[in-house]
């Protein structure tokens, strides 16, 4: 029963990831941090099981193209496809350091950048141009902000005595 | 080194997610009109905490704004700081709905000069991820809003609705790398498409090398894309760069702040143009 509180607390806590970047952007509409990502990335770590990427991914995704001008698909795939690099990377490297964290976030908010672009060009059939400055600048601040939201999202979804 | 995949069923449904995304992505390229019925009721579901949200949001900003007005007054005994507290309180809500009523005032003389059928419209939310320009409106089907009416504001257009659900939508605003308008120079009456450029900047292509651009020109919409009438303010040209191909790039400086929009008003589908 616990766990299954648990686990509803933490589903409610990444869909609200999605509320508060719409909100977030509604005030400041050239925001570069990807809550969402940083939830699913979090999730990943944090459960270290593939379901929960899947689950976090899927939901948070289809959220996020349903209240964008976007195709249905494109986030969730980006999501589930960038939180399981981040599972098999988990596997090989402990990354419980604070480097080691800092370095997977920036490197998947890289990765889940180029995917998108890549995912619009193939099935947009977009002429994109990579934004490289913008690109490195969205995964620098998702590093820096996914510290501290990891963090919180500790803080939530562990019980004070843990 | 831990087991990479503990179970058979995570890999396959893994695969499964994957490739369902992707169906998703594919079925998406053969429907051009009408919002999904799933999407319309994740829409419908987001419309009411965000506008809740925004509500909240504003009413923290003004105990705030309240309270900084208070420390300024500290010298004075806590009876008279309390009254003075409530009247800066009521009048500080007085000015936002003033500064409101200014605004929607705004619409309404536009909205009379347009002298076509529309809706105003608050934004209640922004875009979800960082890839796209667009906001979310407090107004849907329910209100007579439909997939690809135009939406402008006193200063100019600012875009196009691309979903909506019963009682909100999603504007894609002309700085949207996915946007589209057909757009007419003032003066030389040359022709082209503006595009967004993601960085809430836009230009405009397929205007021919030969035309000459003259910088400051008002550019209008063209009313070509049938979906923006004929004739209303979209920007100013602030720069052209001349190319020895057959189209030059002219950059446009939108007039609308797209960036810090509102409300706006939409025009309804089958409006005159």
């Amino acid at each position: 029963m616990v766990n299954f509180l648990r686990s509803t607390a933490v589903l409610i806590i990444i869909v609200s990831t999605v509320v508060l970047q719409v909100l977030l952007t509604r005030y400041f509409p050239r925001l570069l941090l990807d809550l969402p990502l940083v939830s699913v990335l979090y999730l990943t770590m944090a459960r270290e099981s593939l379901l929960w990427t899947i689950l976090s991914g899927t939901v948070v995704g289809f959220l996020q193209d349903s209240l964008a001008p976007g195709p249905l698909g494109l986030n969730g795939f980006t999501k589930i496809a960038i939180g399981c690099l981040a599972y098999m990377t988990n596997t090989v490297i402990a990354i419980d350091r604070i480097a080691t964290r800092w370095g997977l976030l920036f490197v998947s908010s890289l990765l889940a950048a180029l995917l998108f672009v890549l995912l619009r060009v193939l099935f947009m059939n977009r002429h994109e141009t990579i934004d490289g400055e913008r690109i490195l600048l969205s995964g620098l601040i998702n590093a820096c902000a996914g510290l501290p939201l990891f963090y919180v999202f500790d803080k939530i979804s562990q019980p004070a005595n843990e | 080194m831990k087991q990479l995949f503990k179970t058979r069923v995570e890999w396959i449904l893994l695969i499964v997610a994957l490739i369902g995304h992707l169906v998703l992505l594919s079925t998406r390229l053969s429907q051009s009109e009408g919002t999904p019925l799933l999407r319309a009721w994740t829409l419908e579901v987001a419309a009411p905490f965000l506008r809740h949200a925004v509500g909240s949001l504003t009413s923290i900003s003004n105990v705030w704004r309240n309270y900084i007005d208070l420390r300024q007054a500290r010298k004075e005994n806590t009876e008279l700081r309390t009254e003075i507290d409530q009247y800066r309180r009521t009048i500080t809500s007085y000015e936002e709905k003033i500064k409101e009523i200014g605004r929607l005032q705004v619409l309404s003389d536009l909205d009379m000069s347009l002298a076509m059928p529309s809706v105003k419209a608050r934004v209640i939310g922004g875009d979800p991820t960082q890839w796209y320009h667009s906001r979310i409106l407090d107004k849907g089907k329910d209100a007579g809003l439909a997939r690809d009416c135009p939406a402008l504001n006193a200063d100019g257009v600012v875009g196009r609705i691309v979903q909506v659900s019963k009682h909100s939508s999603v504007l894609q605003l002309i700085t949207d790398v996915d946007s589209g308008v057909g757009v007419i120079l003032e003066n030389s009456r040359a022709q082209g498409v503006l595009k967004g450029e993601g960085r809430y900047e836009a230009f405009i292509e397929y205007l021919g090398s030969n035309e000459k651009v003259v910088i400051g020109e008002k550019v209008l919409t063209s009313g070509l894309d049938q979906i923006y009438p004929k004739g209303l303010l979209v920007g100013y040209v602030v720069a052209t760069k001349p190319s020895k191909q057959v189209f030059q790039k002219v950059d446009v400086a939108i007039s609308a702040n797209v960036m810090r929009l509102e409300e706006v008003l939409v025009l309804k589908k089958g409006s005159p143009s």
